[in-house]
């Protein structure tokens, strides 16, 4: 078990920069994910604390002892790769061996770990088959396995998940967080895709652009995105985005966009107008769980949205939660996708621009019908659109 | 209309006919030249049974050929194979300049085997040859590398390996680009020394392709023939003489078609025995993913 720590780490590749100026704090025992696109970075990172890359500028740390000249072997850690990365011509049993072995651990205490290990991942039985022949799951635990047996004091996981099918994606997702409850070790763990980032982070690193874009718990990178990229990459379907002016309407503030003005907050307004510029222009986010359709006079809220809705609101009825801090734009259900679970609608507002709304699935509207779109402003996030930052209010 | 079942027999008909006319055809008349006695010039031919067998059993040439065929494949073989082995592992881990290295060892395999004869018998010179001149810098009398029995064949086995190392270097370096990086990775994190990884990972997940060389160059070098023709003829004394050689000489020098055919159906069941053997036994080892 140990800390970690990466103080302004750059990687390069001749002129090209592949991470530049991360610097974290991992605490002991915690897990982090690193989350982004591909290319931004993250695996870059990763590979940079086992060793397996040179770092070009910067510090990384293990526990107290700076590591950047240690070899891959002696920095304690274990690394689980996408692509399992098993020795194909020997057993299961060999390939957790091999590294012990190498160590000179004498060959009861191998055993003995092994056995120990195998039971949590339910390997025992596979233990003399080889890789191929395993099935992707089998080879994913196996390959856990090889790693845990070393008893390191990181454990680095790179896409791990990313070969298996969505079923097993989510099985072995549950076995990987139950997992570091159990060994109660530091995990690193890379992932392009944000839900695994979000279930099994203890803190989220969102990446972009060979930089990081913000750090933060899974519930702070959801409600308080610091920048329009980490708005947009988390969350599923993906964050609205409105653009428009500010303007002032008597003794309120309204978002402009195109013929049509959505009424803000009070509080949000005046706050909002201080930090833009003059153009006034800002960029509105908001999720789809955050929206709700209306149509003849009567509101259906999202299944979250109701779930999300304090308890006096909820008494209140639909019809009324839609008036205060709820502001209306016309538009038209372009796309209705059944999930199964939910039902996602695309719409249609103004020239060409579209809105995705997450809706229960017993809803009864229709494609091609003329809606209203209740936003709500309480849950509204703002933008700078120049710099992508987020506006406090 | 073709119906479903004869479809698969009618597309193989084509390669079939080529293999049957070219390969099943020949071997089959071969064989039944090899009961025969058959003038070439003169076209008669009298069926003899297996009285070429009988005198290739009594040959002393003959069993000299075989002598020398397997000493020239045992020692051939194993050694470009492992200098091809060597060469590529070499070649993979330098960072510049591996096009130009694969250039210079696939030469060989480019060059005409009558060029490069010519060009070896030239380097084996006795007076004037590049070998000798190195070895008389050192103090050391070199032999008359092609008319001695006890160099002729070192001789060839000399050019055999430098003919069939560049092909196995470029086989190598294609198995080795194969490799999964990932593996090495993960090897680096358990701490395998480079020999480990040599030894534990390197050469097993290469035994295909090892075993693919091994195969290839095995029955490659029981073939020799246009060295052995141009360089020694078979001399001196027949201490070059190799089974395909012995072959050429009594069809065509010597017009005894029918033992010439009788040792060509004895080289092809050795052959045929030895490559079974090496698939029985060495494929066990071989690795496959």
């Amino acid at each position: 078990m140990a800390s970690l720590a990466l103080k302004n780490v750059t990687k390069k590749y001749g002129n090209t920069v592949a991470v530049q100026d991360f610097s974290l704090d991992i605490q002991d025992q915690e897990f982090v994910v690193f989350v982004g696109p591909s290319g931004c970075g993250k695996s870059t990172t990763l590979r940079m604390i086992a060793g397996l890359e040179e770092i070009t500028e910067g510090d990384v740390y293990i526990g107290e002892a700076r590591v950047n000249e240690k070899a891959p072997k002696d920095r304690n850690i274990a690394m689980v790769f996408q692509n399992y990365a098993l020795y194909p011509h020997m057993t299961v049993y060999e390939n957790m061996a091999l590294g012990l072995k190498n160590q000179h651990v004498n060959r009861d205490e191998i055993h003995r770990r092994i056995l120990e290990e195998a039971r949590i991942l339910s390997l025992e039985e596979l233990f003399t088959r080889k890789p191929k022949e395993l099935s992707g799951g089998q080879r994913q635990r196996v390959a856990i396995g090889r790693a845990i047996v070393r008893h390191p004091s990181v454990f680095l996981m790179d896409e791990p998940l990313s070969n298996l099918d969505a079923k097993l994606r989510v099985r072995m997702r549950a076995e990987i967080a139950s997992l570091h409850k159990k060994l109660q070790t530091t995990f690193i763990y890379v992932t392009h895709d944000q839900t695994e980032a979000m279930t099994l982070g203890d803190r989220i690193v969102v990446m972009n652009n060979r930089t990081i874009q913000q750090i933060g718990t899974p519930d702070e990178i959801y409600e308080q995105p610091q920048n329009l990229f980490v708005a947009g990459f988390i969350g599923s379907p993906a964050m609205n985005f409105l653009e428009g002016t500010l303007i002032q309407q008597h003794h309120t503030v309204a978002l402009q966009l195109e013929n049509q003005a959505l009424p803000l907050i009070p509080h949000q307004g005046k706050k909002l107008l201080e930090q833009v510029g003059s153009s006034g222009r800002v960029i509105c986010g908001i999720r789809p769980e955050h929206l709700m359709l209306e149509a003849a006079g009567v509101a259906s809220t999202s299944s979250q949205e109701q779930h999300h809705q304090d308890p006096s609101r909820q008494s209140e009825g639909i019809s009324s939660s839609i008036t205060g801090e709820f502001a209306g734009l016309s538009s038209q259900i372009s796309l209705m996708e059944n999930m199964g679970r939910e039902m996602v609608m695309h719409l249609q507002w103004g020239t060409d621009r579209n809105l995705v709304i997450v809706g229960n699935r017993e809803l009864t509207f229709q494609e091609g019908q003329q809606v209203r779109c209740q936003i709500n402003m309480e849950k509204a996030h703002f933008f700078d659109p120049v710099a992508g930052t987020r506006l406090k209010f | 209309m073709v119906t479903r079942s004869k479809l698969p027999y009618l597309l193989l008909f084509p390669t079939m006919t080529l293999y049957g006319v070219f390969f099943v055809f020949p071997f089959l008349y071969s064989l039944f030249i090899s009961f025969s006695e058959w003038h070439l010039l003169t076209g008669d031919m009298t069926f003899v049974g297996i009285q070429n067998y009988r005198q290739l059993a009594g040959s002393h040439i003959f069993k000299k050929t075989i002598g020398n065929t397997l000493m020239y494949v045992m020692t051939t073989m194993p050694v470009s194979i492992v200098l091809g082995l060597m060469y590529a592992l070499l070649i993979e881990q330098t960072k510049k300049a591996k096009a130009l290295y694969r250039f210079v060892f696939f030469i060989p395999v480019v060059i005409s085997v009558a060029a490069a004869s010519l060009s070896f018998s030239l380097l084996y010179n006795a007076r004037h040859g590049l070998i000798n001149q190195v070895m008389s810098l050192v103090g050391i009398q070199g032999p008359n590398w092609l008319n001695e029995s006890k160099s002729a064949l070192l001789a060839l086995v000399i050019l055999g390996i430098w003919q069939s190392f560049g092909y196995n270097v470029i086989l190598f370096i294609a198995g080795i680009q194969q490799l999964d990086k990932e593996i090495y990775e993960a090897a680096a994190i358990d701490g395998l020394s480079p020999f480990t990884r040599l030894t534990r990972l390197t050469l097993p997940l290469l035994s295909p392709v090892t075993f693919f060389v091994f195969v290839m160059t095995t029955l490659s070098s029981f073939q020799v023939f246009a060295t052995v023709q141009i360089l020694t003829m078979g001399g001196p004394n027949n201490a070059t003489n190799m089974m395909v050689f012995f072959v050429w000489q009594e069809a065509f020098k010597f017009f005894n078609t029918g033992l010439a055919t009788a040792a060509a159906t004895v080289l092809f069941v050795a052959t045929m025995i030895l490559t079974l053997l090496m698939v029985r036994i060495v494929q066990r080892k071989v690795h496959y993913q």
